[in-house]
């Protein structure tokens, strides 16, 4: 412990003083004793400056006498017979003061501090050490110093000195990182560390602090599980994730069954299951299940033994510090607690968001080009629209810049087919992308699509079935190629995967090159399957 | 005792006083949040948390911080204790002021000038070995001391 307040603490010994605090409560209290009590002895210090170094004389130390060994240590020894007659065998009086850690509890423990415990009788737990033997017993001290520096030791430095744990001060090298999960859909998501992360992205152990929006993860062992902002959690494996602060849905289907959610009073392990979990800081944590089977464990503050039990579907339970720790029922399962879950689960397909090698959009494809289709589909390519010099002689030259709407890349391009397959005659080019509600209400999607092309759109389907094309925007001032054209679509979805398609229509050929581009901006909404509309209808058993 | 509370969880001192700073900035900024029918230091430690957090996401890869369950164990152990501390830190004042000026100026060079064992062994040519046990010794008077006092104090009566 010392050594950790020191800043000397490398990666081992840290996990062990973890270790050490997670045994039991009166460990973390010992601990936290042992902090309040180092930052006030601190505080106090600093406040009350008793004089400077000046005042510790080179005889008092006995710096004089440095060049001979042998005067040196009597005289240290002499320096230290100062402080007291005895010296402490720390290991002795620290493990009974572990011992009495453990078994008193927080309220009973009389501080970190405490090495020179008293015994049953009221004597000092400290053995007497003749002069002769006590270089035997820094020996000894020594060969015991790492581990009682970290773990017991209430000074800085500890018995042993700082370099009893030098060899643990240079950090072990980082273990490569592990992907456990994928984010597979984000809604809105801001992340405390200031990242972007992108659908498709991979994520590695570690912690996450979701200060904003709605991220949906797919574990490597096929849990689903939707992180609903502010939250904080840590994704430790491919089956396990720890939820600090907010609240969480998961879907596990049976190959994922083992998959936990660890809160800070409690674990749920799902059975092959559908449930929501949400933690309140410093007060509990809450299990909602909507369909199957969750075990849920805690460990009891009064016995400190584990308690499970199992959770069925439509049921709840909280657990924390304001039930006791005990397993505490709730009325029913509540999917309406995880109301941003159940409303907002996102896809997207911007045109020129996902461009590849060649600039290739691998998510849009050309399928058809005026009468010919393509089989199979070609992706679509980058598309430059002409700038307004280009464009001199054509009638929108004479409107404001920007004539076309800008390419921002990685978010929203211009598309166009590939120009080995555009000849001067392509009137009509055909785009579609696809996307997937498998795991989502299908009658609850929503389309945003936001699009512009070079001509016009001609034709909009959705799984074959045409929607109605909106007039092309009419700003006042404003080119007709520099604005978004909107339509929202809320029906027509299918369950699984769906495909939109885009129709655009270029100009008749002329004598010099023509162009035609396609730019769309398209998110797909919808709600869980498993917690949609649970008024409605009955989950499945 | 949110000093304390970051204290235990950020080991270096750099880190600890931005995490401090961050946090009193956003204690001000958030106050009209604050929902004056919860304890204080439980909104307090919340918010010194996330910062905490944030803090030990930047150093992940160093793994010299604890994991983060470790936050909620530490925060709701500090909440814990906290109410008896006061009564062992005013012991602690008065015990400060009865040490020996050597032993004062010992902790003064550890723990006020940040000067880990060995230079202070350096400085005053004594071996860092010595430093350690002195220092070892006068905490443990001190703790000692603290531990009178406290139980005279429960007493009812006086500390010497």
């Amino acid at each position: 412990m010392a050594a950790y307040f020191s800043g000397v603490i490398g990666r081992a010994g840290s996990n062990r003083l973890a270790d050490w605090i997670n045994e039991s409560e009166a460990n973390a209290c010992a601990f936290a004793r042992f902090a309040i009590e180092h930052h006030a002895l601190e505080h106090l210090l600093r406040v009350e400056k008793y004089g400077d170094l000046a005042s510790l004389s080179q005889h008092e130390f006995l710096a004089a006498d440095a060049a001979n060994q042998g005067l040196t240590q009597r005289t240290e020894l002499q320096w230290l017979s100062e402080m007291e007659d005895s010296v402490p065998v720390v290991p002795v009086v620290l493990q009974e003061q572990a011992k009495g850690l453990r078994a008193n509890g927080c309220a009973s423990s009389s501080g970190i501090n405490s090495a020179a415990e008293q015994d049953a009788s009221g004597r000092k737990r400290v053995i007497v050490i003749p002069r002769p033997l006590f270089w035997g017993g820094v020996a000894a001290l020594l060969l015991i110093g790492f581990w009682m520096s970290w773990q017991f030791s209430p000074q800085a430095g500890g018995p042993i000195g700082g370099r009893g744990v030098a060899p643990d001060a240079t950090p072990a090298p980082a273990p490569p990182p592990v992907v456990v999960a994928t984010l597979e859909g984000q809604s809105d998501p801001a992340w405390a560390d200031g990242e972007s992360r992108a659908i498709g992205a991979q994520l590695i152990e570690g912690e996450y602090l979701l200060s904003q929006g709605t991220v949906r993860l797919r574990f490597s062992n096929g849990a689903l599980v939707v992180v609903e902002s502010p939250a904080r959690f840590s994704l430790h494996s491919a089956s396990m994730i720890t939820l600090e602060e907010g609240q969480l849905v998961s879907h596990c289907d049976p190959e994922a069954q083992g998959f936990c959610v660890r809160t800070p009073y409690g674990d749920f392990i799902d059975l092959g299951t559908k449930f929501g979990v949400s933690v309140r800081p410093w007060k509990e944590s809450q299990l909602h299940v909507f369909q199957g089977e969750v075990k849920t464990v805690v460990h009891r503050l009064d016995s400190g033994e584990a308690e499970s039990r199992i959770v069925h579907t439509s049921e709840a339970v909280a657990i924390g510090p304001i039930h006791g720790q005990a397993i505490q029922p709730l009325a029913n399962a509540n999917p309406e607690l995880f109301d941003t879950a159940r409303r907002r689960v996102v896809a997207s397909r911007n045109t020129g968001a996902s461009m590849g090698e060649g600039l290739r959009d691998r998510q849009w494809l050309v399928v058809k080009l005026n009468q010919r289709v393509l089989d199979p589909p070609l992706p679509a390519v980058l598309f430059v629209p002409p700038t307004k010099e280009q464009l001199k002689h054509g009638p929108v030259s004479k409107l404001p810049e920007p004539i076309f709407l800008p390419n921002r890349p990685d978010q929203l391009c211009w598309i166009k087919p590939d120009p080995s397959l555009v000849s001067q005659d392509v009137e009509t080019t055909a785009y579609t992308t696809s996307f997937d509600l498998e795991g989502y209400d299908a009658s609850s999607a929503r389309l945003d699509l936001g699009f512009n092309a070079d001509n016009s759109v001609s034709a909009i389907r959705l799984n074959g079935q045409p929607i109605p094309v909106p007039d092309a925007p009419n700003a006042p001032n404003v080119s007709p190629y520099a604005q978004l054209n909107r339509v929202k679509i809320q029906e027509g979805f299918l369950p699984g995967r769906n495909q939109i398609e885009i129709v655009v229509t270029n100009a008749k050929p002329k004598a010099r090159p023509t162009y035609t581009g396609l730019v769309a901006e398209l998110s797909i909404t919808a709600q869980p399957d498993w917690i949609a509309a649970p008024k409605e209808r009955r989950l499945p058993n | 005792m949110i000093e304390a509370y970051i204290r235990s969880l950020v080991p270096d001192a750099h880190d600890r006083d931005d995490v401090l700073q961050e946090t009193a900035k956003q204690v001000a900024v958030m106050f009209d949040q604050y929902d004056p029918e919860r304890p204080f230091a439980n909104w307090a430690v919340g918010i010194a948390r996330l910062r905490v957090l944030e803090c030990r996401n930047r150093r992940r890869r160093e793994g010299k911080m604890f994991g983060g369950d470790m936050l909620n164990t530490v925060a709701t152990a500090i909440l814990e204790v906290q109410p008896e501390m006061s009564q062992r830190i005013a012991a602690m004042e008065q015990c400060v002021k009865k040490l020996k000026p050597r032993h004062r100026t010992l902790l003064d060079l550890r723990h006020t000038d940040d000067l880990d064992v060995t230079t202070i062994a350096e400085r005053v040519g004594v071996k860092p070995n010595t430093i350690s046990v002195a220092l070892y010794k006068i905490r443990t008077k001190l703790a000692e001391c603290i531990k009178r006092r406290v139980e005279a104090e429960d007493r009812g009566g006086g500390a010497s």
